[in-house]
Order: structure tokens, then C-alpha cells, then sequence
């Protein structure tokens, strides 16, 4: 009876393939459209997005400005969970019932592109006649960002996000320390230790926990290049360079070494504390003098400020005072074409993404988001303009270094950047929990062996 | 001297004292959301977080109202709801009375199945059925959404363990009073299991209402959606409005918490037929 069972049981099983008759299959590349007469009537497209209600309604005024200025196309947004789920969504879905445009952080499209879930901007830019303005008036280090290896545009900004550090102004102030200065870790943990050991405050920063991130800013911000072929921007990537014995393997260590010391001295608030619930308050309070996160953190932070403070914002730190510096990594949200095989919507779905970079309409969902402005069209409009004055004057630093940035701060291209993110992170909670040599040794050891196992399993079932 | 009265009586009274204590522990983290949801979003940043507020509000249950149809969502998932329970309560009745009341080839083998089933974490199986939900056409509708939870092997056991206890007497005498199986079941088998039913139509009803990642993958338009991703959607990346996230909580919580107080003691006789008898 029990062999029965197991040849019934697995008989069951081969079957259920066979009658599961799904296929999450993508189809071919579309081709280039723009030639073509486009058919009579509305097309309908369809935008994935996880952005929440507050920032949907934003989006749906744009939506609403863009359908009621012309017939061909009609756009829709719709809600589809965290950005995870989001993803999930999209690799499951048969490619003919995808959305003609998505929402996802440029840091994890290149888990998308190589799939063929996601076609390229630049197939419909070359064909545009009409040409885009706005974004040879985009920041050189985000059109950068939104490039891949051979520079072709991959998509484009809709949420800007930046890695930052929030500071209370009067604090630093009193403590004599000059934000402009703390450019890089280093300096950053010498302020530190200024504000906690003279008693000025109970901390001197706290950390938003998505620190793989953080630790690819860093190095971006360094010009370090931590994977082989540019970072994957030349080639596909085959090797992690953290233990590489020279320039990477330095500044890994130097940037978790920045951890041990602020853990080791008690200088920083718990690694892990949420950011929302715990470090704001902590950093309205004045427990807290600093507050690393992203600049889509603006409107949270002053809510709970409520005006009791000016808060300052400081660009991303490199590792070390030598480092390059010489672009801004870039992070956040972009809009990006779905491979679902209408040549139509997927046409509709660049033309939204033109408008929506328009300088009125950027600079909108800038102002009220707390993003950073994709383009120099955006940054001057005047809803933005009435942003910086009249809300969050201190942003204007940022753009100062904008302004400087070149392309040079680049942040890993590849299909295994969750797994990059997610042993970064692991890095910095291990020294943050014990903070020695020893355990930063270990740290980049056990972050080198779990990337290069991702690399080379995506590498042998890809190629 | 304590009289056998007083000490009786004294007994008793400690014994509420712990009641009251243990169901408040057990009840708090539902008041302290309670609480916090009539606090402003300023007032939910600052340190230290203050359990009560000296100026209670309901604008967040106002902002949910404003922003999120959530009447439309409670709608959708109590149809979901029903229709599933009424599904599984009929279905499983059925089944679990074939294994225990006939003998035919295989039951060994099909019990061994279902069992089965209930060992498969249902994260396990969902991109597959998504990809069955695509491919019979029936994303965006609720059968959609309901489908895949019209039966379980759960609930089949459930029911079989319940039926296993019924003395086989009842059976015998039924038939000589001249019913046949249907009769059986519909006018004694199930009425004698209205507590077993009960239970297992609350733990369903807590199961299906509770769904998130389901009815996020099988609905893309608002016009579908479900009370827990309604939730979810009123949370916006970088800027979490506490205040109006455990408003919304507070509000979906209502059908599940009336759901236990008015079936409490049916889940008890459920849990306690299944468990421990059967």
C-alpha cells in the first residue's frame, strides 16, 4: 500500500505540471514602434506602482493633467503592494497581462532587465522625433543611474531618492561642529564623538537599517568600484571584489571600521532601531544629534521636528577624506517600460514618462513627496521653488552638490542586488553587535562568499 | 479565622483579579493600537510616547474614511468570506462523511493526499496557482479570489475526526428507521456537529479575512480589493502615518473581533471535539 501511495504520489506530481500549463515566459524584445501609424482610438496603459495612497494621489493629479491632454493614450495607476511583492508580481505574470509601465528603486532593475521583464527607454527614445528636452536637463548622476552598461537610458527618475544625513542644526551649532565638514566617515564619527562625549546630546547618529544600501553609497560616493567589469556596467559581473587584497578591500573595511568605533564608544543609536518610530523621535527630542537615511525621509522628519529645530541635511559621506567625491549616488524610484508585448502601450507608457518629466509636473511630485527634483526643468519650477523656500530651505545643498556631481558614483548593475544589499547589511549588523577587528574580518568574509555564491549561480544557470 | 464562606468568596474574588489581568495583558496590544490611532501624527514622534493623549482625535479614522473605500474592501472580503466558508463547511461535511462512513478502493492512499496537502506551506504552492488563477481568466473577479479557498485538507480533518466520534449505533438505527446516507447526514450527523462547524467556519473566516498576499496577486484594480490590502495601501514608502495605519487596523479589526466574541464558546467545543476526543 505505501509503494502504492508513493508511485500514486509522484504520478500526481509529473501531472500537475503538465495540467499547471503555465508559463511565466516574457516575450520577446517588442520592436521599435515610432514608424508606425498608431491605430485609431484610446489605448489604454496601465502603471504598477507601490507607491501608497498618499503618493498615488499625488501621481493621480499628473495622470489626470496627462489623459485630459491628449486621446491617444489613457493611463492608469494601480496599487500592487510593497515593492517586493510588486516584483514578484511582475516575474509571475503572464508578459501579455503585465502593466505597460512599473514603479521600481533603480537599484533593483537589474533584476527585472536581464529577464526581459523591462524594455530598455532609449529603444523608444531613438525613435522619438520629437526628441526630449528634459532629459538632456537631467542631473548628470541620474541620467547615469538610469543608464546601463552601453549608456543606453533604462528608464526614468519618478522619486528621486538621495542617501543623506538629517542633522539638527542648533545642536551641531552649539557643539561647534560645521555640517559642510563632515564629508566623509570619518569626520562623521569625529563629530560624534564631539556631541556625546562634551554631553551635548545621548547620541550622535542614527542609522535607517537599510544599510546595504548605505554601504553601496558609501563606496559609490568613493568611487570604488566593488565587482569586476565596472561594476557591471561593461560587462556582466563575475567577481566580488571585497577581499581583493588593494583599494576595495580597504575601504570596506575603513567603512565598517566606522561602525566599530561608534558602536564600541556607544555613540549611535541601537543598529536596527526603526527609523520612523524611534531615531525620529530621538532626533526630535535632541537624544539625537544626526540621522542617516534618504531624502524622501524630508516630510517625517519635520512632522516630527514640528519646528522645535531647523534640520540640515549633509549629502552622502564617502568612506574616507580622500575619497573621489566626485558624484552623488543616486537611489529611489524610477518608471520603467514593461515587456508585455503591446507595442502600443508600451509606446504610451514612454510618452507618460516624458510628461511626467516635464518641469511643472517633476517639480510637483517633488514638492510634495520630499524626492529630489530629477531635472534642472524641475528644480526651477516654481512649485519647487515655493518648496525650498517655504518648507525645506536646507535642501539647497544637496543641488550644490548636484551641481558638481559628474556620472562617476555608481552603484552595482546586475540581477543579484538584493543579495548584494542584503549581505551588506548583514556586514554592518554583525560589527554593530560586536564591535572588534575580529568581527569585521568576518563580517566582509561571510558578505564576499554569500555575493560571489549569488554571482556564480546567477552567472551558471544564465550563460 | 477566615470563614469557609469569606474564604470562598475570597477565592473567587482572586480568581477574576487573574482573569482580569491575564485577558488584559492578553487584550492590551488591541488598546494600545486603540490609543495611539486617536493620537496625531506629531504626537505618535515624539519622546516619550505618551499612552494617552490629553487631545484625543479622530482625524485618522477620518483621513482612512477619506483616502481608502474601506467600507468597499470590508464588502468585497465578506463575500469572499462567506462564499469560502459556505464552500468549505458543505464540502468538507461531504467528503470527511465518505471517509468515515464508506469503504472504497484507495481511501487509504486519498486520506494519505489530503493529509498531505496540509504539510504544503501555502507560501509553497501560490505563484502556481496565480498562474492557473491567469490562465483560466479569472484574475480581477471573485472567483478569483475565492477559489483557491473553497476546500482544505484542514478542513476535511477537522470534520473527519468529528464524524470518527459519532457512535456507528446512530447510523445502524437511522437506517432502520429508513434513511438513507443523505438523510443521516443532513438531519443527524450535521446538526450534532454544529459546534465543530461553528469552529471551523470562525478559524476559516479568520484565515480567509486575514489573506493579504493572495488577493494582491489574483486583483490588480481597487474595484477587487480586500480589507488587508486596502490596509497596505495606506502606507507610502519613506513617510509612515502610524496614526492613520492603526486607525485603518482598528477599523478591520471589528469583523474578526466580533467574529470571536459571539463564537467563542463554539471554537472551544470545536477545538476541544477535535483535539482532544478525536
Amino acid at each position: 500500500m505505501k509503494k502504492l501511495s508513493i508511485v500514486m504520489l509522484v504520478l500526481l506530481f509529473s501531472f500537475s505540471f503538465v495540467f499547471a500549463n503555465g508559463t511565466t515566459e516574457t516575450a520577446p524584445a517588442a520592436e521599435p514602434v515610432v514608424e508606425e501609424v498608431k491605430p485609431a482610438g484610446t489605448t489604454e496603459v496601465v502603471w504598477w506602482t507601490y507607491f501608497g495612497k498618499a503618493n498615488v494621489s499625488y501621481l493621480q493629479k499628473i495622470i489626470d493633467a496627462y489623459n485630459a491632454s491628449q486621446t491617444d493614450y489613457h493611463v492608469t495607476i494601480e496599487y500592487q503592494g510593497s515593492q517586493a511583492e510588486m516584483i514578484a508580481k511582475i516575474q509571475s505574470t503572464r508578459s501579455e497581462d503585465l502593466p505597460a509601465l512599473f514603479n521600481c528603486a533603480i537599484e533593483n532593475i537589474g533584476m527585472l532587465i536581464p529577464a526581459d521583464y523591462c524594455i530598455e527607454a532609449q529603444t523608444f527614445l531613438d525613435k522619438d522625433k520629437e526628441g526630449w528636452p528634459e532629459l538632456d536637463k537631467t542631473y548628470a548622476a541620474f541620467r547615469s543611474a538610469y543608464s546601463d552598461k552601453e549608456g543606453n537610458l533604462v528608464g526614468y527618475p519618478n522619486g528621486v531618492s538621495y542617501p543623506t544625513i538629517y542633522y539638527n542644526k542648533n545642536l551641531l551649532a552649539k557643539a561647534g561642529i560645521d555640517p559642510m565638514t563632515l564629508t566623509s566617515t570619518e569626520e562623521v564619527y569625529a563629530a560624534c564623538k564631539k556631541l556625546v562625549s562634551e554631553g551635548y546630546c545621548t547620541y550622535g547618529i542614527g542609522f535607517h537599517p537599510d544599510g546595504g544600501y548605505y554601504f553601496n553609497a558609501s563606496l559609490a560616493r568613493e568611487a570604488v568600484l566593488a565587482f569586476d567589469n565596472t561594476d557591471g556596467y561593461t560587462g556582466d559581473i563575475t567577481k566580488c571584489l571585497y577581499t581583493d587584497g588593494g583599494k576595495v578591500q580597504e575601504s570596506v573595511t575603513k567603512y565598517l571600521e566606522f561602525y566599530k568605533k561608534l558602536y564600541s564608544e556607544k555613540l549611535a543609536v541601537a543598529y536596527g532601531s526603526n527609523y520612523s518610530s524611534e531615531i525620529i523621535p530621538l532626533l526630535a527630542s535632541g537624544d539625537c544629534a544626526m540621522m542617516m537615511g534618504v531624502i524622501s525621509m524630508t516630510t517625517k522628519v519635520l512632522t516630527g521636528v514640528a519646528g522645535n529645530f531647523e534640520v540640515g541635511v549633509i549629502p552622502c559621506p564617502s568612506v574616507t577624506p580622500e575619497g573621489k567625491r566626485g558624484g552623488e549616488p543616486s537611489g529611489g524610484t524610477g518608471l520603467f517600460i514593461a515587456n508585455n508585448g503591446d507595442k502600443w502601450e508600451m509606446q504610451g507608457g514612454y510618452e507618460f514618462m516624458k510628461f511626467c518629466s516635464k518641469g511643472e509636473w517633476a517639480g510637483y511630485f517633488a514638492s510634495a513627496t520630499g524626492y529630489l527634483a530629477p531635472n534642472t526643468d524641475a528644480y526651477n519650477s516654481e512649485v519647487y521653488q515655493n518648496y525650498m523656500t517655504n518648507t525645506f530651505p536646507a535642501i539647497s545643498v544637496v543641488y550644490d552638490s548636484l551641481a558638481k556631481s559628474d556620472d562617476s558614483a555608481k552603484m552595482p548593475l546586475c540581477a543579484i542586488s538584493s543579495t548584494i544589499k542584503a549581505a551588506n547589511k548583514l556586514a554592518i549588523e554583525t560589527v554593530a553587535n560586536e564591535p572588534t577587528d575580529a568581527s569585521i574580518a568576518q563580517a566582509i568574509q561571510t558578505a564576499q562568499a554569500t555575493i560571489q555564491d549569488a554571482i556564480d549561480l546567477y552567472n551558471l544557470s544564465n550563460n | 479565622m477566615i470563614s469557609d464562606r469569606n474564604k470562598k468568596m475570597l477565592n473567587k474574588t482572586l480568581f477574576y483579579v487573574l482573569m482580569l489581568v491575564l485577558g488584559l495583558i492578553f487584550i492590551f496590544p488591541l488598546i494600545v493600537g486603540f490609543l495611539f490611532s486617536i493620537h496625531t501624527e506629531t504626537e505618535l514622534s515624539q519622546i516619550p510616547l505618551k499612552l494617552f493623549t490629553p487631545n484625543p482625535t479622530l482625524e485618522n479614522y477620518a483621513k482612512v474614511f477619506q483616502s481608502v473605500p474601506i467600507f468597499h474592501y470590508l464588502k468585497n472580503t465578506l463575500i469572499v468570506c462567506v462564499i469560502a466558508i459556505i464552500a468549505q463547511v458543505v464540502i468538507s461535511s461531504l467528503a470527511a462523511y465518505g471517509f468515515v462512513f464508506f469503504k472504497f478502493p484507495l481511501k487509504g492512499f486519498l486520506w494519505t493526499i489530503i493529509l498531505a496537502t496540509m504539510m504544503v506551506p501555502g507560501e509553497v504552492v501560490v505563484i502556481t496557482n496565480y498562474v492557473t488563477i491567469q490562465n483560466m481568466g479569472l484574475v480581477n473577479t471573485y472567483p478569483g479570489l475565492f477559489l483557491t479557498s473553497l476546500i482544505s485538507g484542514t478542513s476535511i480533518f477537522m470534520m473527519r475526526q468529528y464524524y470518527m466520534q459519532l457512535p456507528k449505533e446512530f447510523k445502524e438505527a437511522a437506517i432502520l428507521d429508513g434513511c438513507n446516507d443523505f438523510q443521516f447526514l443532513g438531519r443527524i450527523a450535521i446538526p450534532l456537529s454544529i459546534p465543530t462547524i461553528s469552529a471551523l467556519a470562525i478559524y476559516q473566516f479568520v484565515h480567509i479575512y486575514n489573506a493579504y498576499f493572495w488577493p494582491l496577486l489574483v486583483t490588480n484594480k481597487d474595484k477587487w480589493r480586500t480589507i488587508q490590502v486596502g490596509i497596505s495601501y495606506l502606507v507610502t514608502g519613506d513617510v509612515e502615518e502610524y496614526g492613520k495605519i492603526l486607525a485603518a487596523a482598528m477599523v478591520a479589526l471589528l469583523p474578526t473581533m466580533l467574529a470571536f466574541i459571539f463564537g467563542q464558546d463554539y471554537i472551544i467545543k470545536g477545538m476541544v471535539s477535535g483535539g482532544i476526543k478525536g
